[in-house]
């Protein structure tokens, strides 16, 4: 799978890059990314884990990332 | 830091790597096994690392039933993260056997800026305040009236592929209106032959896909 993240068509395997029809590569890369940041499941929320009913520790699990920068301004 | 793609039903992942090349893991959490990879450090968001995300996403939607996970959801213990999804597995499993083994297309406008095009010229400033409120609420009137003419069109488009479709939602993408088809594995070679069909000939419309449905999940707190 190549890392430029087309996704494609092949029911019996594991998709191969490929756009359905119309439109360069670029617009719809536009439209996967929009889905990859801005869409699909996100589980977050905070865990407390107890004895007893005593409180012991609470661990919270947050969506830490939102943008998505270009490569060339990577440290 | 754990990096999270997807979650299944079933522990089985494909041969793959995930960002950075760091391999992906199958973290068992009750009822569900999250598809992670592990870092050190929180991960920086880059359009590379995102489209990794994605293409891990599609070759674990490919493998087993499987629900895209948003690309940015890390936790620094997987204690936490299997806890978290164990508290919601009734919502989780059932969006991984209602999406699971199902692609997405989508259908929208091929113009970066449909909705502006289909706005026409700016309306001229009025001279105070009441001109100004007027023309504000006569500008967005017509944008409804536009977007309403463009999923109009879509629809129309796309009435071939909605046959083929298990369920559709209409949304507002980042190109502008855009519907977003649900099909299954079984019958999306034949939704990709429909859109070629549809789309022979037309340089207005285009159609997107197949991915994962990541339009068809929503946040689970």
């Amino acid at each position: 799978m190549s890392g430029d993240g087309r996704q494609g068509l092949t029911v019996s395997s594991p998709p191969s890059p490929d756009v359905v029809a119309g439109g360069p590569d670029e617009a719809t890369l536009v439209d996967l990314l929009d889905r990859v940041i801005d869409r699909g499941v996100v589980v977050s929320g905070d865990v407390v884990l107890g004895v007893a009913g005593v409180d012991l520790v609470h661990v919270g699990v947050r969506l830490v990332l939102r943008g998505v920068e270009d490569p060339g301004s990577e440290q | 830091m754990i990096h999270c793609y997807a979650l299944t039903t079933d522990g089985d992942l494909p041969a793959t790597t995930g960002i950075d090349g760091v391999g992906i893991l199958a973290l068992a959490c009750g009822r569900l096994h999250a598809v992670v990879s592990e870092h050190v450090g929180a991960l920086r968001p880059t359009r590379e690392r995102a489209l990794t995300h994605a293409a891990v996403v599609a070759r674990v939607s490919a493998h087993s039933a499987a629900v895209p996970v948003r690309f940015g959801v890390q936790c620094s213990d997987a204690e936490a993260l299997r806890l978290t999804v164990s508290a919601r597995a009734d919502r989780l499993v059932d969006a991984v056997r209602r999406v699971g083994g199902h692609w997405e297309l989508v259908v929208r406008s091929s113009g970066e800026r449909a909705v502006a095009t289909a706005l026409g010229p700016a309306l001229h400033a009025g001279a105070d305040g009441r001109d100004y409120l007027h023309r504000r609420l006569e500008e967005e009137r017509r944008r409804r009236a536009a977007v309403a003419t463009l999923y109009g069109d879509l629809r129309r488009a796309s009435t071939p592929l909605d046959a083929l479709a298990e369920d559709v939602v209409e949304r507002d993408g980042p190109s502008g209106p855009e519907r977003c088809l649900l099909v299954s594995s079984s019958r999306v070679a034949e939704a990709v032959a429909t859109a070629r069909q549809v789309l022979a000939g037309r340089q207005d419309v285009l159609v997107g896909g197949p991915w994962p449905p990541y339009s068809f999940v929503e946040e689970v707190a």
